[in-house]
């Protein structure tokens, strides 16, 4: 496939926003906050909106976190996050942050230690208790001999479920920036995020790297979502994981033992449920139309995809085509170099009529030969395929299924499709599917599926 | 070799060239025998660096002997230097050197090599007619032709096919002039269309593979015929070193035969050993190959069976993520 992603939003907002707001090891040094400059503006005047950012502070000031991942054997941090106190006094305090802002620890407890960090410079170890890797949640705990540096200080409370934020409702995001300073930043809720198959929330507001798993809070102090991630190259759009999930996750493993061994069985079952269900809901849906007057072609429904086209220009001398590349923009961050849990489809439409069937089946070739299966690498094994000739009530294909195993997480398979027709001499398309993370069975039930979205619109 | 022969006392000095070769031949049957730049020499040698009489030969007892004359550069015999009135006893084969000049004194009492069996002239038997060579290299140029032809857009101009045609044509002759040098360097001959004839033949040969073979892998749903296209590329280029190479060193077929054989066979184990977690160690993942549909013989399945067959991937893929786990994780323990 000719490659071409101009003017597309990058595919994944878990991977673009969580190597952007767990603040990488790698971000270069900052300068330190100027203080004169934070002098002359506390002097000012303040607003009244700002009242209500301060106010928020100073409620929840005690109850932020800095999360931070440090290898075990020197003190320099592998990542910094945000995180917050949940629970109540009396059963312990619990953390909330992300999975991506501990994920380190999380995969290689043996390497990485995790610590906190609050607004007056006291600070602990953390022990992991849980992780819901499906919506970039984690739990935490302080270790019982540090569990005194966060005595008295109070959780954080979830805004009720049956209460929800209007458009426009003001909110305040919470964390630690890049590491400078724990900072405040308001912003609004703007309903959840469209075509997106979890929920998560739009927030129009400025969150940076450093920030990710700090809380975000209503007038009333209540944590509505949790910072995850931004839209790169866009201005204050932001997304948080609702509260509810944070809540399920602090329910549901709050008296959990800690995790001492790699949280790959972990991740691994709960991959495997969620795809299960990701799948089901795609299968169920029908295809819709490529609105191609001789072939019918495997196209998405827009509900959790976003579909892009473009195409040749008319007075364009040779091959004439046109593309089309739906893909869900969300994916499930694993570690730094695995995102799992999404599908994407996309077609070519190629007419030769100007080239001749030499030529055509040329450019043909290439195309088809340009597609990109990913090699062996640390996380998944080299493609392995199966290809034929298939009859798709009349049309013929020649269809080729690759899948890869990923070597951590047994019975997770990434799959591609690619499916050429081969019944005309000067036109053709060139079908693609991918799904990265899904089980045996869902490989090839979705192989089955995307098969089916091939066939004669009019018999030729 | 009889007893007459050994008493005769007779012996030849070869005038040697800078390669070892023979350059030219003085018999000797009277003795003594001066060597010098002189005519009245009996060997006479044309070096400005020997005397008018630099040495004189003598066989009177049994033994021959040199004796050297005055003279301004004198001798060596290895790494022995000769002196003005040095006289010394000649092996039967014997190196030396007087002035500037190589000799080789070689009498009757010095054993005949073996009469060697002739190899036969490789440029005799690959006698070349220049039509043929001027056909080929149309023949190949049309192909090359074609080749653009496809890849570019209707339209595009003639004189556009010039550079790539011409570029490639370059090659084909530096090639084919590279072997000739090679040949004139060891064979003392430039055999240029031998060399160009022959490479031709095999490029002309490997690229109707590169049609015909994804055509009929195409044709029978046969993927693994691509592989295939690998094993022609790395024989072809080790055939056509060899078939050039006879034409350099033709005493040295069969070494060149087992050496490049090997390295062959080296070059598709690297492959293979580069391919060893993958499906297939040699040859593309799919058939990306799309002739045209008239091509296409074998029959489409179904998409359910097709889907099916999938299913003994599963185990394939299990083995070869266990199999990488273990020595990652054997690698683990060294952190």
């Amino acid at each position: 496939m000719i490659q071409l992603l101009r003017g597309r939003i990058p595919r994944c907002l878990a991977l673009v926003g969580a190597a952007l707001l767990m603040g990488a090891a790698a971000a270069a040094p900052q300068q330190p906050p100027p203080q004169a400059a934070q002098a002359a503006a506390s002097d000012a005047e303040p607003a009244e909106v700002s009242a209500a950012a301060r106010r928020l502070y100073e409620h929840a000031r005690g109850q932020l976190l800095q999360i931070r991942t440090l290898l075990q054997t020197q003190d320099s941090q592998a990542s910094v996050g945000s995180g917050f106190l949940v629970g109540n006094e009396t059963d312990g305090l619990r953390i909330v942050t992300n999975y991506h802002v501990v994920s380190q620890y999380a995969l290689e407890p043996q390497r990485y230690r995790l610590r906190f960090a609050t607004t007056d410079g006291r600070q602990g170890r953390l022990e992991l208790l849980d992780v819901d890797v499906r919506h970039d949640l984690a739990l935490l705990r302080p270790v019982a001999d540090d569990a005194s540096q966060l005595a008295d200080r109070g959780a954080l409370a979830f805004r009720p479920r049956t209460n929800s934020l209007e458009k426009g409702d003001r909110i305040y995001s919470m964390g630690n920036p890049h590491d400078v300073a724990f900072a405040v930043v308001e912003g609004n809720y703007n309903g959840l995020v469209e075509r997106s198959f979890d929920p998560l929330i739009y927030y129009a507001g400025g969150i940076n790297p450093g920030m990710s798993g700090g809380p975000v809070l209503d007038e009333q102090g209540r944590v509505v979502g949790i910072n995850v991630s931004t839209l790169m190259f866009a201005q204050q759009m932001s997304f948080l994981v609702p509260g509810p999930f944070a809540e399920d996750l602090y329910l549901k493993s709050h008296a959990a033992k800690p995790m001492k061994l790699p949280a790959w069985p972990t991740l691994r079952q709960q991959l495997l449920s969620y795809q299960d269900e990701l799948v089901k809901a795609f299968l169920a849906q029908p295809w819709a139309s490529a609105g191609h007057d001789r072939y019918t072609l495997p196209v998405p429904q827009q509900t959790y995809m976003r579909c892009w086209g473009r195409g040749t220009s008319a007075d364009a001398k040779g091959l004439q085509y046109q593309r089309s590349q739906c893909a869900m923009e969300h994916a499930i961050y694993v570690n730094g170099g695995l995102q799992l849990g999404s599908l994407d489809v996309q077609h070519e439409i190629y007419d030769g009529s100007k080239l001749g069937a030499l030529r055509f089946a040329e450019v043909y070739s290439a195309s088809f030969r340009n597609e990109r299966l990913g090699g062996n690498s640390s996380s998944s094994t080299a493609p392995f395929c199966k290809e034929d000739f298939v009859n798709r009530a009349g049309l013929p294909l020649r269809a080729v299924i690759c899948l890869s195993a990923y070597r951590k997480l047994e019975g997770l398979y990434a799959l591609n499709v690619l499916v050429t027709t081969v019944d005309a001499s000067t036109e053709g398309a060139l079908g693609r599917f991918n799904a990265y993370g899904v089980s045996f069975d869902n490989a090839q039930a979705l192989s089955r599926h995307y098969l089916e979205g091939f066939g004669w619109t009019r018999k030729q | 070799m009889d007893a007459q022969a050994v008493s005769l006392k007779v012996a030849v000095v070869e005038v040697l060239g800078r390669d070892g070769r023979v350059q030219g031949v003085h018999r000797i049957e009277h003795w003594p025998a001066r060597i010098g730049r002189s005519p009245a020499c009996e060997v006479s040698l044309a070096d400005a660096h020997l005397a008018a009489e630099h040495a004189e030969l003598h066989w009177d007892g049994e033994t021959p002997e040199l004796a050297m004359l005055p003279s301004l550069n004198g001798g060596w015999l290895g790494d022995r230097r000769l002196q003005a009135g040095e006289r010394l006893a000649l092996e039967p084969t014997t190196h030396l050197q007087l002035g500037g000049t190589q000799l080789r004194w070689r009498s009757t009492q010095a054993p005949q090599a073996p009469e060697q069996r002739l190899v036969a002239d490789p440029l005799r038997i690959a006698h070349t007619r220049l039509p043929l060579v001027l056909l080929l290299l149309c023949v190949w140029l049309g192909v090359e032709a074609f080749g653009h032809w496809l890849s570019v857009e209707p339209g595009t101009k003639l004189v556009d096919y010039s550079a790539p045609l011409l570029s490639m044509l370059a090659v084909a002759l530096g090639w084919a002039g590279l072997w000739s040098l090679m040949s004139q360097l060891f064979q003392h001959r430039f055999p240029f269309s031998t060399h160009l004839k022959r490479a031709l033949l095999v490029i002309l040969g490997v690229e109707l593979l590169d049609y015909v073979l994804p055509g009929v892998a195409y044709a029978f749903s046969w993927p693994r015929l691509g592989a295939l296209e690998g094993f022609v590329a790395v024989f072809a280029i080790a055939g056509l070193v060899w078939w050039h190479a006879t034409l350099v060193w033709p005493r040295a077929r069969k070494t060149l035969a087992v050496t490049l054989v090997a390295l062959s066979a080296l070059s598709l184990g690297l492959q293979a050993a580069r391919n060893i977690d993958h499906q297939h160690w040699f040859g593309p993942n799919y058939l990306a190959a799309l002739p045209m549909p008239a091509l296409r013989l074998a029959r489409p399945v179904a998409p359910d069976a097709f889907v099916d067959g999938v299913k003994p991937l599963e185990e394939q893929l299990k083995r070869a993520a266990h199999r990488d786990n273990d020595e990652q994780g054997g690698s683990d323990d060294d952190d």
